[in-house]
Order: structure tokens, then sequence, then C-alpha cells
């Protein structure tokens, strides 16, 4: 019997496929380890980063382990690729998690810590108790999921931010350990169809200025509204030395492909001037953040009038 | 003692672009003509921060705090050094793999204080302890709150009957309400109150509720609640207490005396390498843990329930105090204008690998240190605070 999860479609049959973290019992497809959660933690949304969903809010931050990528760059490679036998994982039932939630006053729960397609299942019966108690739901994704595994998320997802690493295959295998980008940019369209989409890039140094422009293409073709965040690369994992980051490059290119795509950010980095939210309209700051480096950008004010902006009434795509 | 006056600065570079924010508001400050601003940008950018859990970051210290000297040429400098106990936490080190870290750290400073001439007062905060046992949370996670830099306390805000029951049937730690704390500090302001956790639990040595770290490292070592510390000075008058570290240093300030404050982390009687005194590290039953509230505590001489920072914060109360000095994680409403770094009549300064907590705590004229979070390494920061 294969998964039918994420694109791999693994053979149960021969175990329990690339992410480990499935089985077949009586002709389905079940989880190891259901409801095992690792780092529980209620984080600013901004963080993860989601700018469009549930503004200046705590969530309940939450993952599993293992991924069905191999990202020689993952930032979480402790828990996603070469998990630590020591690492315990807990037990939180749907219900008792979204009861800690709300005791937390968070907005929404977000699988944050790796891949949401290793504990699908899981997943979606969080979603479920979630929405039961009034709850919202988000998730961090590579994409790389089949057609029916997105329309899933998509169905059940308030918000979902997938990580689009590159436009080209040969960077997905030589690099990330997943055969090619296509099934990733078919869950992006997915997924904008009726959920809350947010893209991530990390600014590896194989993605050029050449690349950049190709996701941009893309993204525009989806929907020039799809908040994109640049996001500079890390030393982790393989890549053990920082890379040098060109941020002229960078911020050169911010200011054309603004021109394409409402919302553009470069960020994970201290004191970026390129985290807040600007009108399409009227170029006034309707969302300002501060970025305190790492991963981590913070609320500080807005002008807002419900979704639209304050100064010429512009709408901004909001989940609130 | 000097306010934080409203147009200090941070200057970030993120090792290839620098930015300049006021310090209250975290605006961008364009085209920046102080000469300090200018100076500092390009000393920042000749010193980029080789990350946390790089044995470079020791030697990247002292070569800051020679920068910092050079330029400033301050009366006090605090110095502070976390590369120890970040590499201790996560890794497992070999006792030879310590060893050499330690000599590197005590070199670094027997050759600092033998070129620049400083008063040294230097403090091991403390050794690490392997962890015993990992106490089952019994579903308490994600309501447990930890004091920052690991986990020798935990805190629970507003509690269930339920999840009293649980606290009270756990082993391994102890249990102090807060009406306790109260009671054994009557000292402690309603504000300060307000922020503790209605259960703060004490753990025993070597247990904790979690290995995981930051970003979910898996913790190897945790600092030690410890009792007493060592102590190594050159001046005739030792600290016996924390909170009479800042009194030494003071008193020697007053004499005319130049005096560099220097605090380790993670290292304590077994690896410190000066002839050292015990210094008391508790007040009443309370311990300072390593980290904020060491580093407040020996700057300010104040109890811990005077700091101006929550012994365990909570992250949805904490992120309501976030839109003023944006900067400034964690703290309450005022920063410390009372730490060493605000004497009047003192040129001061500091530098460290403690990202933070080095310019917070000190609130000196000007501070240098690595700009990190969750163990990624940013860049560094520069504070700019009117020198002298």
């Amino acid at each position: 019997m294969n998964c039918n999860f994420c694109e791999f479609c693994c053979d149960l049959s021969k175990g329990s496929g690339i992410c480990k973290r499935y089985k077949e019992e009586n002709g389905v497809v079940v989880e190891c380890e259901p409801f095992l959660w690792t780092a529980p933690d209620p984080v600013p949304v901004e963080t993860l980063p989601f700018f469009h969903a549930v503004p200046d809010s705590l969530v309940l931050r939450i993952g599993t382990r293992s991924c069905n990528a191999r990202c020689d760059y993952c930032i979480n490679s402790h828990l996603s690729i070469e998990d630590d036998k020591n690492r315990r994982l807990d037990y939180i039932s749907p219900e008792k998690l979204v009861q800690q939630a709300i005791m937390l006053d968070a907005r929404a729960i977000v699988f944050a810590m790796n891949e949401v397609t290793v504990f699908l299942p899981s997943a979606i019966a969080v979603a479920d108790a979630a929405h039961r108690a009034g709850l919202m739901i988000g998730c961090l994704t590579n994409g790389f999921c089949t057609e029916s595994t997105a329309r899933l998320l998509a169905g059940r997802m308030d918000f979902i931010n997938v990580s689009l690493k590159s436009s080209r295959d040969d960077f997905y295998r030589s690099k990330l350990g997943l055969p090619k980008v296509q099934p990733v940019l078919r869950s992006i369209r997915i997924f904008a169809e009726s959920s809350h989409v947010e893209i991530v890039t990390p600014l590896a140094n194989e993605v050029t200025t050449e690349v950049l422009h190709e996701i941009a293409a893309f993204i525009e073709a989806v929907d020039c509204r799809i908040p994109w965040h640049l996001m500079r690369l890390f030393a982790a994992y393989k890549r053990e030395t920082p890379e040098s980051h060109d941020f002229d490059a960078s911020i050169h290119f911010l200011g054309e492909i603004r021109k394409k795509l409402q919302f553009v950010y470069f960020g994970s980095f201290p004191g970026s001037n390129w985290v807040d939210t600007i009108c399409p309209n009227c170029g006034g700051k309707v969302i300002r953040r501060i970025s305190i480096g790492a991963c981590r950008t913070q609320f500080a004010s807005s002008r807002l009038t419900g979704h639209c902006c304050s100064g010429c009434g512009t709408p901004i795509p909001l989940v609130q | 003692m000097k306010e934080c006056p409203a147009m200090a600065k941070i200057i970030f570079d993120a090792n290839g672009w620098q930015s300049v924010k006021d310090f209250e508001t975290g605006e961008t400050i364009e085209n920046c003509a102080d000469k300090h601003v200018q100076d500092w940008k390009k000393l920042m950018a000749s010193l980029p921060y080789p990350g946390d859990t790089s044995l470079e970051s020791i030697d990247w210290v002292f070569r800051s705090a020679r920068a910092m000297h050079s330029y400033y040429d301050p009366e006090f400098l605090f110095i502070s050094i976390a590369t120890p106990k970040l590499m201790k936490t996560n890794e497992l080190m070999t006792q030879a793999d310590i060893d050499a870290m330690n000599r590197q750290v005590f070199d670094g400073i027997d050759s600092f204080i033998g070129d620049t001439g400083y008063e040294p007062i230097v403090v091991g905060m403390g050794d690490m302890i392997k962890i015993k046992e990992i106490i089952p949370h019994q579903g308490l996670a994600p309501r447990l709150c930890f004091t920052s830099n690991y986990f020798p306390y935990a805190g629970i805000f507003d509690p269930t009957d339920e999840e009293r029951r649980i606290v009270e049937n756990m082993k391994h730690i102890t249990v102090h309400t807060k009406e306790e704390l109260r009671h054994d500090f009557p000292a402690m302001s309603e504000d300060y109150a307000s922020w503790m956790p209605n259960l703060l639990l004490m753990m025993e040595e070597g247990y904790t509720f979690t290995n995981e770290g930051n970003r979910g490292f898996t913790i190897k070592m945790l600092p030690k609640l410890t009792r007493e510390f060592p102590v190594y000075t050159t001046l005739e008058e030792k600290p016996t207490h924390i909170l009479n570290i800042r009194v030494t240093a003071d008193h020697a300030l007053d004499a005319g005396k130049r005096v560099a404050l220097i605090m380790m982390e993670s290292t304590g009687f077994e690896d410190f390498r000066l002839p050292y005194t015990k210094v008391d590290n508790t007040h009443e039953w309370f311990i300072y843990d390593h980290g904020n509230t060491q580093y407040l505590a020996a700057v300010r001489g104040k109890p811990f329930y005077e700091n101006p920072y929550p012994l365990i914060p909570e992250t949805r109360r904490i992120m309501h105090h976030l839109k003023r000095r944006p900067y400034s994680l964690g703290f309450l409403a005022d920063l410390p204008h009372d730490g060493i770094g605000c004497r009047p009549d003192k040129r001061t300064a500091a530098v460290g690998s403690r990202s933070g907590i080095t310019h917070h705590a000190v609130m000196p004229d000007l501070a240098f240190e690595c700009h990190s979070r969750e163990l990624s390494p940013s860049g560094t920061l520069v504070f700019i605070n009117n020198p002298k």
C-alpha cells in the first residue's frame, strides 16, 4: 500500500516511508506516533512568519519530528532530519491542546516546527477541534504534497506559509532532497484558491536574482497580492559557516519587484527596513513592524480601518 | 544617576548591512552624522561575530574589549562571556574540550588585564551539571513558563484547580505560591508581584521539565542553581554576597581606580583558574539563577524583586510591553537607570557575548555586543548613550 500524503507516495509495505512517520494498519495509512508533540510554545505570529494573518497576536506554535525533505540549510534539522533519540515527545489530545491555546490567549494554533504532511491526520484532528472552539489554524509547509493533501490542507487551514525555495528542479534535487519543484507550485495554486497563503524564500547563495525573478513571475501569475518573505539565510545543518549576503543586490531587487508584487518583505536580520506593510495604492505604512533579528519580527502599530488602509481605503489582504 | 536620554541610539551590523535606530522607538535614523556612530560603524565592520556556538567567540570578546578600551578608555568596563554556557549547554563536550575552552577564557582575561591595567573583578557565575531526569510535565506544557536562559525556575500563571493538583503531587520540585513570596519578601512591590506566577516551581538540582532549548535543540547540561560562586579580584575589598559586587566596584571607582567587571557564564568552582573568594548567591531561600537575574543583581546591587525584568517572563504579557524600546526584549516599563554604567562621574562601557543584557543591565555610555536570537547570530549591536 502506498501512502498518499506527500508526493513521494512511499510503499508502506517496505517500511514507514521516507519520513518514517506512517504505517499501514488494516488497509489504512496511520501515523506511527499520533498526537505526540514537541516544542509547544506561545509566540507572536509575526515570528513564523505570518504578516497578514492575525497580526499582533499570540499563537501556539507546535510540531512533531521528521520531514520528507532534507534541506541542507534546515534551521530545525535537529528535529526534522537528525532527530535525537533522547527527545521526548508528549501526548496532548486535540481538545487539550485547544484548551491550552485558549488559556494562553492564543488566536490560533500553528504547525510550525516541521513539515505538516508528516503528521497530517493529527494536524487535521487538531484543526477540527480548534475550529469547533472558534480558534484559527495555520501551518508551515514545503508544499511537496499530493494534490489531495493540498486540497485537504486548503480546506482546513486558515492560513498557510509555503516555503518556495527555488524555481529550479536541480536545486530541489541537490540541496533539498526533493525531486522537483512542480508539486510545490501546484500546491500553492490550490492553497491560494481557498486559504490565505504567504510564501517564504530563504536566500541561499544559489538563489540568484534570475531565480528570484522566476519565482516572482510565478507568484504574480497566481495572485500579486500574496505576501512574499525573502529571508536571509543562517548557517545551519550542512552549511556550517555563514554565507555572505549581497544586501545591495537584494535591496535593488526589492525595489524592482515591489512594482509587480504588492507585499514583498525582506527580513531575518536585525533592524530591517523592509518588514512594514505598505499600502499598494497610496504608499502609506499600514502596518509597522520591528525586525529583532533571526526570524523574530514584532508588530509595532497599524493604520487600518477594518481590513483597509486608513489613508485611502484600499483593501489589504488580512486574516483577522 | 542619569536617565536614558531620548536620543540614545543603536547601530546594527548584520554582516554586510548597517542601520542606525532610535533606542526608544526603534525608528530608523537616516544619515546620522554623530561621530560615535560613524566611528563605530567602521569598528563593528571589522569585528564580525563568529557565532554563539563557536569557540572563536571567546577571542572575539577580548578583541572587542580591546577595541572599546582603545576607542573610549572607559574607567568602568563590563565584560560578559556567554560562550562557555552556550557551548556546554548544547554540545556534548569532552573534559579535554572544556579544559581547552577554560584555558582560552582565562588566558584571555590574563592578557587583557595585563595589557590594560584594569582592576579586575572576575565572577564565575556557576557550574554546569548533567541532567539527572526530565520531570514529566503531565500535560502542563505549554502552560509552563520558564526563567530566561534555561530552566531552574518554572511558573504557572492563573492555574486551574487541575493544574494545582498536578503540581502538588510532582516530585523533584519545591512550590512557592505568590502569597508565600509576598510573605517571605515583604519589600516586593505590587508591580513586581503582579509579574510573578501564581505558582513558582523551583527544581531540585539536575532536574528539569524539558531538555528542549532554543529552537528545540536538545540540552545536554544545565546551569546549576548554585548557593555560592567564585570571585577573583585584585581589589583589597572582596565581595561576600552577589549584591556586594556593585558596592565593591563603586568603592574602587570612588577611589579613582579603573575597574573591569568580568562575568563568565557556566564557570564555577570546578573551572575557575584564579584564586577566589566564595560569594553568597542567595536571598533567603531564593537562589539567583544563572543569567539575567545574576547579571542584574551584580551590576545593580539590588535584590531580584527590584529587578526591571520579570523572573518568569509570561509571553502574552511581555508581548504588549515591546512597543516601547522594541529592542529591549522583555524589560518592563523602565530600564535600569541605576546600573553601574549610569554613573555620571565616570566613563563607562560594556562589551560581551551575552546579547541584550550586556547593555540593558549596565546602561553604560557605550556598549558593543553580539546580536543573537535563539542561537542564530544576526550580527552585532552598538549602544550609544551620550558618551562623555
